[in-house]
């Protein structure tokens, strides 16, 4: 049996989508193709939206600084939508990075490779390979792009790595001036400090180099245990693992542990589930509505029914996962001393009101980095995903459970939801205004800025 | 097995989500080889649809392993057009469907290149 957890977890909550009678593919509402000449610009989970004056997708450096000095604004840059915050909607123009793709150069001897900006992290683990290097570490999406993934900290699990941004060693901008600007460590190197993690506020962004490291296997492995087992030994799993990460399954008790770790066993890829793995996704979904107790006793059951499981693949093949099932998602990321405690409290909170909800809560833990922005800066964290089905209004859950992560002082996720403005982030970044001081300076105008981005700096 | 008295009403469940060949005849394995060889070699014979399609489709739409239909792949179409007809599946590329983004991952596509790139997919050899 081969039942991967994001498959149980996503199949999971639409068949209960669907056992509660709720709408699970279809949109409640199909808006026009377009409105005034204007084609609807949606984020993935489709909550984020925008009719943009000007959809542009520029293939090099040249046309992008075209597009500055020419195009309406606000400009947005845009990857692939992956960000559920309102990073991208603007009036103005959109500007796609796709065809900014591709492995430029590669340096055999620091195992650095410069990228472009618009690249799917999909897309790039063949190519590296070929070319002798790997990511060092990777989320569980594959779809986002780089520049995405690294101007919203995007990041993946295990205590010795951070944030892909923390792996930038360079990148190229083009400016609001439509200057082409190089910045890495020796030049420009406050410039660099503040781009690596930047939400497309300094300009957009068309190259990447990367700190790789050698191609190299992974054996994933997964398992489920009860919830008060899990919270004893998550740290030590944390610590005797390459990559370390679970989920809560709400209304269980019970946990799903995923551990990688590099190894020369020969490949054993994953293979399609079978019937018994789609026979507990069933029952997994069919009870969900019922009380709290007999909640947790069906899911419980289908959930000990579950057995560990391993396979061995190359490193990119095997940290992404599939999003069949859309979502919304709030995430914070907080101390580590402090996460596991505040997990504890969201779970009695959320299962004490009985709050209708099915998708299980990702746990990761994230080494810390110096990177102005990051929300991983100068403290080891924990990081708590928190999701919601994509045609549920995620707000009342979301707020309920937001304050107890800024309670343990959690610091949101960039590209996903949350209701921080500017003096509370100026709290909780200690270079606040150094970054806003070089925004300031690299776009007077404001020509980057959307009113989302408006209210996370503070300018009006 | 536990699951076993809850089997009937989660079969039936499982039924309206999986997405793979509903309504659709056996097909052999041999027939299957031939659709997927073809999915992962034909492109729009227009250069700038072409390029749309490659970056924006391909990737799932020649993807055995994933649940969109394949290009090319008549029978796997047919019934979605039927179902919904063109404007229909515009629409779900406008909105998003299941695994699909809004827009169907080509942001800078017009409603032209959309309907083009359905086409082609659903068979048109254009």
């Amino acid at each position: 049996m081969n039942l991967t957890r994001r498959k149980l977890m996503m199949q999971g909550a639409a068949i209960a989508a669907l056992a509660t009678g709720k709408p699970f593919s279809a949109f409640a509402e199909t808006p026009a193709k377009a409105q005034e000449q204007r084609i609807k610009w949606q984020n993935w989970s489709g909550w984020q939206s925008s009719f943009p004056e000007a959809r542009l997708a520029p293939a090099n450096a040249a046309e992008v600084a075209e597009i500055i000095a020419s195009s309406p604004k606000p400009l947005r840059p845009v990857g692939t939508g992956h960000s559920f915050t309102a990073l991208v909607p603007t009036d103005g123009t959109i500007m796609s990075l796709d065809r900014l793709s591709g492995v430029l150069e590669t340096n055999d001897q620091t195992l650095e490779a410069t990228v472009g900006a618009g690249t799917k992290l999909g897309d790039l683990g063949a190519p590296l390979e070929e070319r002798g290097q790997a990511l060092i570490n990777m989320p569980d999406i594959n779809r986002q792009t780089l520049a995405g993934s690294i101007s919203t900290s995007t990041h993946g699990t295990g205590e010795k790595f951070g944030s892909l941004s923390s792996y930038v060693t360079g990148l190229e901008l083009v400016t609001a001036n439509s200057d082409t600007v190089w910045c890495d460590k020796d030049n420009q190197p406050e410039l660099f400090q503040a781009a690596r993690v930047s939400l497309g506020s300094l300009g957009i962004i068309t190259k990447i180099r990367m700190q790789n490291r050698t191609p190299h296997r992974i054996n994933k492995r997964t398992w489920v245990m009860p919830f008060d087992e899990m919270m004893e030994q998550a740290d030590t799993f944390a610590a005797e693992n390459r990559n370390f990460e679970f989920y809560y399954i709400p209304f269980s008790s019970m946990c799903m542990g995923i551990s990688h770790n590099e190894t020369d066993e020969p490949l054993s890829p994953s293979v399609a589930e079978d019937d018994d793995g789609v026979m507990t996704l069933k029952a997994l979904g069919d009870y969900l509505g019922w009380s709290p107790s007999l909640r947790e006793y069906f899911i419980r059951s289908a959930l000990e029914d579950v057995p560990p499981e391993s396979f061995v693949d190359t490193s990119w093949k095997v940290y992404p996962s599939e999003r069949s099932v859309r979502f919304n998602e709030m995430e914070y990321h907080l101390p580590r001393e402090n996460a596991l405690q505040a997990l504890k409290e969201i779970r009695t909170f959320v299962e004490a009101e009985n709050i209708d909800f099915f998708f299980p809560w990702e746990f990761r833990y994230v080494k810390s980095d110096d990177i102005w922005l990051s929300p991983f800066q100068g403290r080891e964290s924990c990081s708590i995903a928190i999701h919601r089905f994509h045609e549920e209004d995620y707000k009342p859950l979301f707020s309920a459970i937001e304050p107890i992560l800024q309670k343990h002082g959690g610091r949101p996720h960039w590209g996903k939801l949350h209701t921080l403005t500017a003096p509370d982030f100026a709290k909780l970044y200690p270079n606040w205004n150094d970054f806003r001081a070089v925004r300031q300076e690299m776009d007077p105008e404001g020509i980057f800025l959307n009113a989302h981005l408006r209210e996370v700096f503070g300018i009006a | 097995m536990k699951l076993g008295m809850i089997g009937a009403r989660a079969l039936l469940l499982s039924v309206a989500i999986l997405p793979a060949a509903c309504g659709e005849a056996p097909q052999s394995a041999e027939e299957r080889a031939v659709i997927i060889a073809a999915a992962q070699t034909r492109v729009p014979a227009d250069p700038v649809l072409a390029e749309k399609y490659e970056r924006a489709c391909q990737a799932c739409h020649a993807d055995p392993e994933n649940t969109a239909p394949l290009s090319g792949d008549v029978r796997a179409w047919t019934p979605r057009l039927d179902a919904r007809g063109s404007e229909g599946l515009l629409q779900s590329t406008l909105n998003g469907f299941e695994g699909m983004p809004p827009l169907g991952a080509c942001p800078d596509c017009g409603i032209n290149d959309f309907e083009n790139l359905i086409a082609f997919m659903a068979g048109d050899t254009k």
